[in-house]
């Protein structure tokens, strides 16, 4: 087995409040884009605290790119990109002002990586304005372009694209794609915006209460989730109760947004549309719905979490 | 720890408090060479005496640049770039060794500065006044004037080693800056008020204090209504080990606390 681009044994993390990580083992390869879904406080922002460097474990081991010892951990720290909760950013200094102190850190000698990475997050019309006059989503594209700046093999993000408008973050989606098919950069994403997530994310990592309770890849979650129909009507009740009496189903039930939903296995689409129309039933609406990650965490965090 | 000078003397040259603490002592070395001789003229016993004056200001120093030394120590931890400098693969220790080094070389530069302007303004200041120039205790003077500028920087490594230690330990610049303000100012009162204790322990603090060894070899302690000044070796061994000694202590403990705890932003 090649060795992981991050790989976690028994880590935890203890707090006086209590476990923020409990026994996590987790292992990410080259070339994953891994979605860290939980919700807040779940643990997610203390691990890649933790592969960052600026939080302990209270137990077990952390290997980046194989290297476990001290010395050699730090060292495999400069194949990462980070962002994780908020930029940190010189608010007396411009976007290039920030990435020109970042270049010195990284040690990045290519006089025109900054400016490469301002246009990759699409700051290059940020001039002189200070970053401490940043919006939130600009500050946050900056931030993402100081975790691109070294070209990483390993890029962390924790909730990137929080405060990024919706082609915002349509356009950091694109840029992380492009850096995992091309570049084949490893990724570590957390998001509470799960549709997000899904559209980028390989495999899924869920982590609640410090443990991770599941992993689950993208085909995995296909094949795992039912296809649902939904069908809007004015008239959901009765038309329910005569789809229950006429297809023999007790799994039909009346979704929150008011809309008939029932499973697509074992439904003939052509007569479940007949007999709606035979029956008179105001069809307003009809559609199928994808497996959804958002569904997943649900039923898997409702359902006890373990 | 090359990328890491690289990017500290970068924030340097961009931050407003290190612009700030350089126009400080320009127009300090102006003013109080203007005071000095609208009291008592320009005349010079010396070429080298307006560096033995220069001297007796010292404890300007210690007002203001251990002070920039602990904004300098938390900044990493109020903008968060800490967190982004030892994720990009830097130790804890070189991230604090490298500002604890930056922090001196920008003092031995504002010692420069504060020496070296002083020295030109009172030079220029003389000669515009046509004050009398002799050449008497010449050795004397530069000796002096050159031993407070060496052991200024000696003492100002103590203060900053000192402050940037508790800038370890707060972390938050608020609460790093009140303690060192506590840190210089008790000095100064260790030094001023405990000296003429009736406790012997008392005395003994005040005695061995930074801030009464500062003013020993700046010529301006005063005990007994008489100035004292380092005069034999023993004095001269005691005002270097003071500081040596603080110096060791502060760095292990800031290297401790900063190793050892972690880092929230």
């Amino acid at each position: 087995m090649t060795a992981a681009v991050f790989e976690a044994e028994g880590l935890s993390k203890k707090y006086p409040s209590g476990y923020a990580l409990d026994q996590l083992n987790m292992r990410i390869e080259a070339g994953d884009v891994y979605g860290f879904v939980g919700e807040n406080g779940a643990g997610k922002t203390t691990l890649m605290r933790m592969i960052g460097g600026v939080v302990q474990p209270t137990a077990g081991t952390i290997a980046l790119f194989g290297e476990q010892a001290k010395e050699r951990l730090i060292a495999a720290r400069r194949r990462i990109g980070f962002l994780i909760e908020r930029p940190s950013l010189y608010p007396h200094m411009n976007a290039l002002e920030n990435l020109g102190f970042y270049c010195r850190i990284f040690g990045v000698r290519d006089k025109g990586r900054s400016a490469e990475v301002l246009r990759m997050v699409g700051l290059s019309e940020s001039g002189p304005k200070k970053a401490g006059e940043y919006s939130l989503g600009m500050r946050q594209r900056l931030g993402i372009a100081v975790a691109l700046l070294n070209r990483p093999d390993f890029l962390v993000l924790d909730e990137p694209v929080n405060g990024l408008d919706p082609a915002g973050i349509v356009e950091i989606r694109h840029i992380l794609e492009q850096l995992a098919h091309e570049r084949g950069v490893t990724i570590l994403i957390s998001s509470h915006i799960l549709s997000e997530l899904q559209l980028l994310a390989g495999k899924y990592g869920f982590i609640h209460q410090g443990r991770l309770i599941k992993e689950i890849s993208a085909t995995e979650l296909q094949q795992s989730a039912q296809v649902m129909i939904c069908i809007t009507t004015s008239a959901p009740a009765a038309a329910a109760n005569m789809l229950k009496q006429e297809l023999q189903r007790e799994d039909i039930r009346i979704n929150k947004a008011g809309e008939i939903e029932l499973p697509r296995d074992g439904v003939d689409l052509e007569h479940l549309m007949s007999l709606l129309v035979q029956r008179g039933v105001p069809i307003d609406g009809f559609n199928l719905t994808a497996p959804n990650l958002e569904q997943y965490y649900m039923d898997l965090i409702g359902g006890g979490g373990r | 720890m090359r990328n890491l000078w690289q990017a500290e003397i970068y924030y340097l040259r961009k931050d407003l408090a290190f612009k700030s603490v350089t126009a400080v002592f320009a127009l300090a070395s102006f003013v109080l060479v203007l005071i000095l001789g609208s009291n008592g003229g320009y005349a010079l016993r010396s070429y080298a005496e307006p560096l033995k004056s220069a001297a007796s200001f010292s404890i300007l120093f210690y007002l203001v640049i251990p002070l920039h030394a602990c904004f300098f120590a938390t900044e990493g931890f109020e903008h968060g770039s800490v967190q982004n400098i030892i994720g990009a693969g830097h130790s804890r220790m070189k991230y604090f060794t490298s500002k604890y080094v930056l922090e001196l070389l920008a003092a031995l530069g504002w010692l420069l500065e504060f020496y070296g302007l002083f020295y030109l303004f009172y030079l220029a200041a003389a000669l515009i006044t046509g004050a009398p120039m002799g050449h008497a205790g010449f050795t004397a003077d530069l000796m002096a004037g050159m031993t407070a500028l060496g052991l200024n920087l000696l003492y100002l490594a103590a203060y900053c080693a000192a402050v940037m230690m508790l800038g370890m330990l707060f972390r938050k610049p608020a609460s790093a800056v009140v303690a060192a303000f506590f840190f210089i100012f008790g000095n100064l009162l260790l030094s001023g008020y405990l000296k003429d204790s009736s406790s012997a322990v008392l005395r003994v603090i005040s005695e061995y204090s930074l801030m009464t060894q500062i003013l020993k070899f700046s010529g301006i302690y005063v005990a007994q209504a008489r100035l004292v000044l380092l005069s034999d070796a023993g004095d001269y061994i005691r005002a270097v080990l003071i500081p040596v000694i603080w110096i060791a202590v502060c760095l292990r403990a800031a290297l401790l606390a900063l190793e050892n705890k972690d880092i929230h932003i």
